[in-house]
Parts: structure tokens; sequence; C-alpha cells
């Protein structure tokens, strides 16, 4: 029974912080019609900026890290979008999807390049969980599930009470909306990345807290991240951060059914599970038959 | 020949289709027309099987044929064009043409690598025959050019004519003459007269009312997503409830 | 120095046959798999085990490639139901997953250590266990299979694949069951994995799971987009180019401290290659989408 509790906390954690790196993603995804591979590489970036700057030389508080990391991604967003997606905006959703794939081996590399292949770690100092029950917790991680909260909320109020935002909500959720927008929606396609790289990039800081970093993470996050899309419904940021906590709950609760081995299938799992008895990705109702 | 009953649809809360009922019975060209929106097209959808209604019965022949897939309808004898023509395009317009049979020889992998000369005198055969119907709507000339490079009314007749090669028993066309030039349209109509002096009958979706009072024998009019009324083409274009369902009171 | 290019050639060779599969299932009818790895190590698993558990090469292979096509089949039943990039989606899940079991299934596939001493091929007792017969038995092999390939994408069956890539709904209207089509397409492209597979394995001697992951389905990916409007010859020959420049970086005589750099940096020129051909949209590997039928 402690280990089920146990779980669920993990799997809560967890599941917080695949919910920021969902809505990025569907965002995306509801905008510009594509799966951006490369999202996985903006959580990655976010992760080893973040390490960069708390590791020596430069010593910066974990927060202030944070927030060069943040910065640092939405450039880079920004960067991918300007030399890439925006010469392919009226191209097919599999040619945007490929170049996202080179972008993604290119970025993961750089990585690698840069800093290694080896799994590395923050440089937070080893620390004993408090115990509530049957659940123990570290302070790290009460510092995710506050930092996780606080910026969904954020996104919340953008989403809900910007003028922006809930353009940028409209158009995600409704592709025959996006027309109606026109000149605006260069400008609505900025947002987007901005608001996915911010979250994508204090997911990644947050998912590399809580376990590790290393170059190749964003493959798999970008997985759990798109399942939980699917949950939602592409385009739905709702739908998306409850896809996240499913996704990280069924990862943590699975495990206690099914070899250790098998966490990071489950995720695919579910995607084909999904992809199956969902109707939308199904013949022709798609995007309807005309 | 088709006879479609109580048929409704509906998307989210929108019902595309509503307690629809109409029959061709003996007519060879019936028309149907009715302003935007009103289900038409959702109509043709669901009686090719690329929808399935919520309600109904769509009976060929006088059988069933919803559930059936779209391919097995297709065989079946209901060939149909879309509103916004689908060819081809990377494919030359003869192989438009010859890819439209209901049994290719040379689409079987094992016959592909055993039967090598069947295949050869099936294509040939094909071959003659789609060249008259290139013939027919004046397309031989670019017989092997992509079809990707036709004009939009081009693609219409090509669509028309790959529906043909199938030798249906009925045929569905939505909005034929819709953004073609008079000269297609004044081609258009010759052809399905021709075709339908060899037999073949029509349910015709159009918005040209010249088109429909010369090519159509009988008419129903959908609004909503039901009929609201039937007729002979010349009665139905005065119909002061037609009238009504186009321009409102 | 030959036996240098002679790898190269063999290598260049068992590559070629994965990415022709590949080009047949995206290039020809739009099947856009990010699984196909998975064909491969399905094809390379089943005739390592085989052959390891002493039947003869020629069996082993026949078989693995049964065992491959059975279960293209059978996965086929419910992912052949999606399209465009939930199928590549779908697809890139079954070949993680598959990659997991290889992983995981130790009693069956010896786990992350892998399979060593997979015996060399050998035909009626003739062995082949030096590089130029490596190169020429493969390339016999490679040269038949194009073939195959290049008679059905110029026949009756290769139209209908083009058609099921332009218009899928279209070729349904026209009376097509277009997913038998599919999955035809599917099986003949794993099926030419899966002999990539197998004939990898028993050149190498030694798979791992670590073996078959996304990046060689994204290698192939690149060769089939270098390939461009050449179809399935655009894939054969663009595969001996990449590999060719892939397995040169390799042997440079590159300083001993740069030696960790030369993996990720090959990596990075692959994805940076990817992106600028996409971006100068090469062929009709993938055609636009009309402006027409986007509404
Ligand atoms: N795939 C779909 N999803 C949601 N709503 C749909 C879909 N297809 C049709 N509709 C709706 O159903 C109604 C009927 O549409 P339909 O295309 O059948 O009309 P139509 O009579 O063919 O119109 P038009 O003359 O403009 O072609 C419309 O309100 C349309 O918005
Ligand atoms: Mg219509």
């Amino acid at each position: 029974m402690t280990i089920f509790f146990q779980s669920l906390l993990d799997g809560l954690i967890a599941g917080s912080i695949y919910a920021l790196f969902a809505a990025g993603l569907t965002l995306v995804y509801g905008t510009l019609h594509f799966i951006n591979f490369a999202h996985g590489e903006l959580i990655m970036a976010g992760a080893f900026l973040a390490y960069l700057f708390m590791m020596p030389p430069l010593l910066l508080s974990p927060l202030l890290s944070g927030i060069f990391a943040v910065t640092g991604v939405v450039l880079l967003a920004l960067l991918m979008d300007k030399t890439v997606f925006s010469r392919l905006r009226n191209a097919n959703p599999l040619l945007l999807l490929i170049a996202s794939l080179g972008l993604s081996l290119l970025l993961q590399n750089l990585a690698q390049v840069l800093w290694g292949a080896k799994i590395r770690a923050f440089p937070f100092p080893l620390q004993r969980g408090k115990v509530f029950g049957p659940v123990v917790i570290t302070s790290v991680q009460i510092t995710i599930l506050w930092v996780a909260a606080l910026t969904i909320f954020l996104l919340y109020l953008f989403l809900k009470f910007s003028r922006i935002g809930k353009a940028v909500r409209g158009v995600a959720d409704n592709p025959v909306l996006a027309k109606t927008f026109g000149v605006e929606s260069e400008k609505i396609i900025r947002i987007v990345w901005v608001v996915a790289a911010i979250l994508a990039a204090v997911g990644g800081i947050l998912v590399a807290a809580d376990t590790n970093l290393e170059p190749h993470m964003g493959i798999v996050n970008l997985v759990r991240a798109f399942a939980a899309v699917l949950i939602g419904g592409a385009g739905n940021v709702w739908g998306a951060l409850i896809g996240g906590f499913i996704i990280g709950l069924s990862e943590n609760l699975g495990v206690l059914l099914l070899p250790i081995g098998y966490k990071d299938a489950i995720a695919f799992f579910i995607i084909i599970l999904i992809l199956l008895f969902r109707p939308e990705g199904l013949f022709g109702t798609r995007w309807g038959v005309r | 020949m088709l006879r479609i009953e109580g048929v409704s649809k509906h998307f989210g809360g929108v019902w595309a289709l509503k307690d629809c009922s109409l029959d061709t019975k003996q007519w060879p060209v019936v028309g149907l027309i009715g302003p935007n929106g009103s289900g038409k097209t959702t109509l043709f959808h669901t009686i090719t099987g690329f929808y399935r209604a919520d309600r109904g019965k769509v009976l060929f022949q006088e059988k069933e044929i919803q559930g059936l897939p779209v391919h097995t309808i297709a065989l079946r004898g209901i060939g149909r064009t879309f509103q916004l023509s689908r060819i081809f395009e990377s494919l030359s317009l003869l192989d438009n043409l010859l890819i439209s049979r209901k049994t290719v020889a040379g689409e079987n992998i094992l016959s592909l690598f055993f039967r090598g000369g069947q295949i050869r005198s099936d294509e040939r055969t094909a071959r003659e025959k789609a060249l008259t119907y290139l013939n027919l709507v004046g397309l031989a000339n670019k017989r092997d050019q992509k079809a990707g490079e036709l004009s939009y009314g081009q693609r219409k007749l090509l669509e028309l004519t790959r529906i043909l090669m199938l030798d249906p028993d009925l045929i569905l066309l939505d909005e034929p003459a819709a953004g073609i030039n008079p000269t297609l349209i004044t081609k258009l109509l010759s052809v399905i007269q021709q075709l339908k002096a060899q037999g073949k009958r029509f349910l015709i979706i159009e918005h040209n009312m010249d088109v429909v009072i010369r090519l159509c024998d009988w008419v129903y009019v959908l609004d909503a997503g039901t009929p609201i009324a039937a007729g002979p083409p010349e009665k139905i274009k005065n119909d002061p409830v037609v009238l009504e369902a186009y321009f409102g009171k | 120095m030959t036996n240098y290019f002679l790898h190269i050639l063999v290598s260049g060779e068992i590559i070629a046959l994965f990415a022709m599969g590949l080009q047949l299932e995206i290039g020809e009818t739009g099947l856009y798999n990010f699984g196909h790895v998975a064909f491969f190590g399905i094809g390379a698993y089943a005739s390592s085990l085989l052959s390891l558990a002493g039947l003869p090469f020629l069996v082993s292979l026949g078989l693995a490639l049964l065992i491959t096509g059975g279960v293209t089949w059978l996965i086929g039943i419910p992912i052949l139901r999606l399209r465009g990039d939930y199928f590549g989606l779908a697809m890139l899940g079954f070949g993680e997953i598959t990659r997991k079991i290889f992983l995981n299934e130790a009693w069956l596939t010896k786990g992350p250590m892998g399979l060593p001493g997979i015996p060399r091929p050998s035909l009626f007792g003739f062995d082949i266990h030096t590089l130029p017969r490596f190169a020429v038995f493969y390339g016999i092999l490679v040269i038949l299979v194009y073939l195959m390939i290049r008679h059905i994408v110029r026949s009756p069956l290769g139209r209908v694949f083009t058609a099921i890539r332009d218009d899928e709904l279209s070729a349904s209207a026209i009376g097509k069951n277009t997913y038998g089509f599919r999955k035809v397409c599917l099986i003949t492209g794993a099926l030419a994995a899966g002999l990539a597979g197998a004939l990898w394995a028993h050149y190498i001697t030694f798979i791992s799971p670590s073996d078959f992951t996304l990046n060689e389905t994204i290698l192939a990916l690149l060769i089939i987009v270098l390939g461009g409007n050449w179809g399935i010859t655009g894939a054969l020959v663009s595969s001996f180019f990449v590999i060719g420049f892939q397995e040169g970086l390799r042997f440079l005589p590159f300083p001993d401290t740069f030696g960790r750099y030369i993996a990720p940096v090959q990596q990075m020129i692959f994805g940076l290659i990817l992106v600028l051909l996409v971006l100068n949209r090469p062929g009709n590997l993938i055609k636009e989408r009309p402006a027409s039928a986007s509404d």
C-alpha cells in the first residue's frame, strides 16, 4: 500500500511536469498542424542551459539560472521558427515534421558535442525526504510541484484573460478559425512559440531537477507530451494538461504491474491505443471529407 | 434504383441531414438542389459510404448499402465525383483512367511476377477503352501528361471519365458545372446527354438552374437537410417554397 | 585499404535494402513509417536466434522473413487504420516498443548484452566469410530486390500506390480497397527491411538493442529525401553516398582527443542536411497540400 501511495505521488510530480510539455506542444500542433519533434530539444535545452548557469564558472542561483535558461530557450524557438518553420507555412505537415526531426537530431548532437553523452544531475545537495503519512517527499520535489502549479496558473491567466491569449487558444482549437485571423496569424504564431518554449524550458528544468539530464532526453519526453496531447485532443490546452497528469500517473502506477524496463514504453502504448480509438485519427473525419 | 429513407446525420449540434427521404425511381437524370449548407454533399458522402448515417436507410437496387466500405459501394455500381474534383495528380491522364476498373490483373503482387503476359493484354484492352473516353471529352491529345497539369474544368471532365471506366449504374455528380467556362459546360452537357442516351442514370447536385433545366427529368430540393419540394425542373423553378428557401421571405 | 572500401560497400548494400523498403512505403505510397527500424530489428533478431539455434543460414533467413512479414501483417490490422502523421507516430511507437522488447525479454534476446557469435552465411556448403564474398553475395541480393521493387513501382500495382499517395479517398471512391493495398506495400517494405536486418546480423555477427533506434530510421529517411525525384533508384544510389560519408568520417585520422566528437558531429551534419533538403523541397517526395483540399 505504501508503495502505491508513493507511486501516486511520484506520478503526480511527473505528471505536473509532463502537463507543461504537453500544453506547449498542443499549442504548436493546434496552430501549425505538425508534430514538432524538436519540442523535445527545447526541453533538453532548458535543462542544459540551467545546468550551464548553475555550474562553475558562473555559479548562479537556481532561480536566476532558470530565468536565463528560459530566455535562452525562447530565443532558440524563435530562431527555429524564423530559419526553418516560417519558410514552410503552407507546406505539407509531414514536410514540417521531417524538418523538425532534422532539427531534433542537430540539437541533441550539438548538446552532446558541448557536454558529452554523460548523464548529469543538478548540483543540489543530497536531501533526506520529509515523511508525510505513507509517503516521502523531498524539498526539491515540493519546489517542483509549486513551480509547475504556478506556471500552469499563469498559463491559465494568459489564455483566459489576455486578448492575445484568447486568440491563441481560439486558433489552436479551431483550424478553420485560423484562416480568419489573416494578418494577425504571424503574430499569434510567434506568441505560440514563446509560450511553448517557456513551458518546455520550465518543464525541462523541473524534470532535470527531479531526475537527471542528458543530451538525448528530448525524445522520451516528447513522446510523453504527445501522448498527453492526444488524450486531450489536438490543440486543446486544458485537455493536454490533464493528459500530462494521466501519463505521469500511468507511468508510475504502471510499473507496479509491468517490468520497470517497460516504463518508457507506457506512453507509446497509450499513444497507439488512443490513436486507434479516437475517430479524429481515422478515415476522412479528421479534417472532414470534401 | 436509389432510395433514401429517413436518413439523418449530425455533426456536433448541427443536423446536416434530417429525416431525408428521396427516390430516383425511373427518372434517368435526377437533380438535387438547395441553398449552401443544406446537406447535399453530406448526402452524397452518406450514399457512397464516407459517412455513416445516424438513422435511416440507403437502398441501392433494393439492397441496403449502409455500412459497406466505400470501395465496395463503388464496385456495386455507384460512381461519384467530388465537389472539389479529386484526381490523381501525379499520374498521367491515361493512368487515371486505367487504374479505374473493377478488376485490374496487374494489381495482384503475385500475378505481377508470374503472369506478365496476362497483365500486358489486360492493360492493352483497357487502353482502347480509356482512349475512347478521353476522345469523348476531348482530352485524348493530353493522354500522357500528368493530371496535375490540367485546368480546373478539365479536371472535372477527367474525373467524370474516370468514373465511366467503372461502368457504374448510377453516377453522382457534385456540382459538375461550378467554376468552369461556358464552352466546357456545353461539352459537359453533351457528354451527359450522350451517356443518358446510352442508359446511364445520374443524380446531380447543381446550382446552375439552366443546367438543371436542360439535364434533369426530376428535381429534389433540399433545405436544412430535409427535402422541401420535388417535381419537374420547370415547375420547381417557380415554386414559392423553393424561392423562399433560397432567398428568404 | 581495400578492406575498408569493401566494408563501406557491404554496409551500403545493407542500408540500401533498408532504404529501398522505406522508399516504397513513404516515397511511392505515402506511408510515413517512422518505425521502419523495427522490421530491420525483427529480421536481425529472428535470423540470428534461429541460426544460433543451429538452423542453416538459408532456412533461418527464410523463416526470419516469414516472421517479419507475419508481424507486419498483424500490427497492420490496427495501425493501418491510421493515416499521415498519426500513422507515422504509431509506427514510431511500435519501433520503440519493439526495441524495449529486445531489451527486456532477456530470456530470448539476452537483453542489453546482445547476441554475440552469429554465424556467417553459408550457401549449400559455400561459406561467405571474406569481405569480397560478402560484397558479391549481398550485391546480388540488392540488385534482385531493386529490380523487384522497381517492377512493382512501374506496374499497375505501383499505379495504385501512387494513387493512394496522391489521394486516398479518391482511390477508395473508384473501388480500391486501400487498406489492402497499403498493407501489401507495408509488408513488402518490411520484408526489404527484414532482409537488410538479417544480412546485417550475419555480417557483423553481433547485435544488441541499441542498434535499433530511431536514428536508423532517420538515416533511411535522409537517404530517401536525398534520393528525391529519382524514386527507388535515387534511394539505392544515395544509400552509398550517405554510408560512404558516415563510414568515411570514422576512418579519417583525427587526433584521439577529437574521437568522441565524431559520432555526434556526423549526426549533426545529417540533421542539418535533412533540414536543408526539406527547405529546398526535393522533388515530389512529399506533395504540397493542394490549395483546394485543405478545407
Ligand atoms: N465534416 C463535417 N464536420 C462538421 N460539419 C460538417 C461537416 N460536413 C458538413 N458539415 C456541415 O453540414 C452542413 C451541410 O453541409 P454540406 O457540405 O452537405 O452542404 P451542401 O449542401 O453541399 O452545401 P454547398 O452547396 O455549399 O456545397 C453544413 O452546415 C456544414 O457546415
Ligand atoms: Mg456541397
